[in-house]
């Protein structure tokens, strides 16, 4: 893979406040199915708002690994932003989270992020063993 | 990754990205508190440490759900520290090269409830390979069994308003993945 793609494909702006400007913001609100975005401040309701309707609009999907020429997975915010939101797509755990928190710090919440190990009881498997996803 | 969300000093496990069995409602960052997921499921998170941890002070969050007044199953924990972008490109690389999600084809999303006001979400849709399910409270069903790539593609636009187009459809042909 060529040097320049992985730097393309790095996240640059992961320490950007703001990644999205209020008109990205309003065309991810209209593509969720919420009502206009200009004046909202975060509130517990508003979180519990957008989480549901991001979770009912923008699916889970890994489909740019199978239906792919590249098989590369962005975590850019604007390309993140095009896939989500202009192209109608979705993503795995990586991409709708990191997304969805550029949302939210874009709209002015305080958000951080964290990383999980999946348990193997989630599939079944109950020795109380754990993997990277 | 998930992400924590600070709302007046409280926090919050948010998580748009797990899947059918993610928390459907921002869950409080206080071990053993019950909230509601999807009608009939509940979810808590836990603060503990883990049999694999050799220090005694380590602890994590785990994030469990229970359905019904069935037993609490442990979906994953999370590691209370802020990480950066760089660490999730490592994950990110990793899981284009390794994980299951290269190997298999995985979409999913939540139901709303259309008619209550705010939306409230009751279940999931489903395509694994070449089945789609739906789950709801009262059952798990599958609702088609694809046959052909071209099946496949309707199924996704159809229930998840994917369009693929004509060079992603086609990048598919010859691998494992690919329905024939």
């Amino acid at each position: 893979m060529s040097i320049f793609l992985l730097q393309r494909l790095n996240s640059r702006f992961w320490t950007s406040m703001s990644a999205y400007c209020a008109e990205q913001v309003e065309n991810y609100f209209q593509h969720v199915g919420l009502t206009r975005s200009s004046g909202l401040k975060p509130s517990f309701d508003l979180l519990c708002a957008l989480l549901r309707h991001q979770l009912a609009r923008v699916p889970f999907e890994c489909l740019a690994l199978h239906y792919s020429t590249t098989r590369l997975i962005s975590l850019d915010a604007q390309d993140l932003f095009k896939k989500v939101v202009e192209q109608s797509r979705g993503g795995y755990c990586l991409e709708n989270n990191a997304f969805f928190k550029y949302i939210l710090q874009s709209i002015g919440f305080r958000v951080t992020s964290v990383v999980c190990r999946i348990s193997n009881a989630s599939r079944g498997i109950y020795d109380g063993g754990w993997r990277a996803m | 990754m998930a992400n924590v969300v600070t709302i007046d000093d409280h926090r919050y496990l948010v998580d748009v990205g797990y899947g059918a069995d993610g928390p459907t409602s921002p869950v409080p960052l206080e071990s053993n508190l019950v909230v509601d997921g999807l009608p009939n499921q509940t979810l808590k998170l836990e603060h503990k440490r883990l049999s694999q941890h050799k220090d005694a002070d380590s602890r994590v969050w785990i994030y469990s759900v229970k359905r019904d007044s069935g037993e609490w199953t442990e979906i994953y924990h999370f590691l209370d520290v802020e990480m950066f972008g760089p660490d999730f490109d490592v994950l990110n690389h990793w899981n284009m090269v390794r994980s299951s999600f290269a190997q298999t084809v995985v979409v999913q999303r939540f139901i709303a409830d259309e008619n209550s006001p705010d939306r409230k979400l009751i279940g999931s849709m489903l395509l694994l390979r070449e089945q789609l399910k739906l789950r709801t409270k009262e059952k798990e069903e599958v609702i088609q069994t694809l046959k052909t790539e071209s099946e496949r593609i309707a199924v996704l636009h159809k229930h998840f308003d994917i369009v693929l187009d004509q060079e992603q459809q086609n990048a598919i042909a010859g691998r494992d993945n690919e329905l024939r």
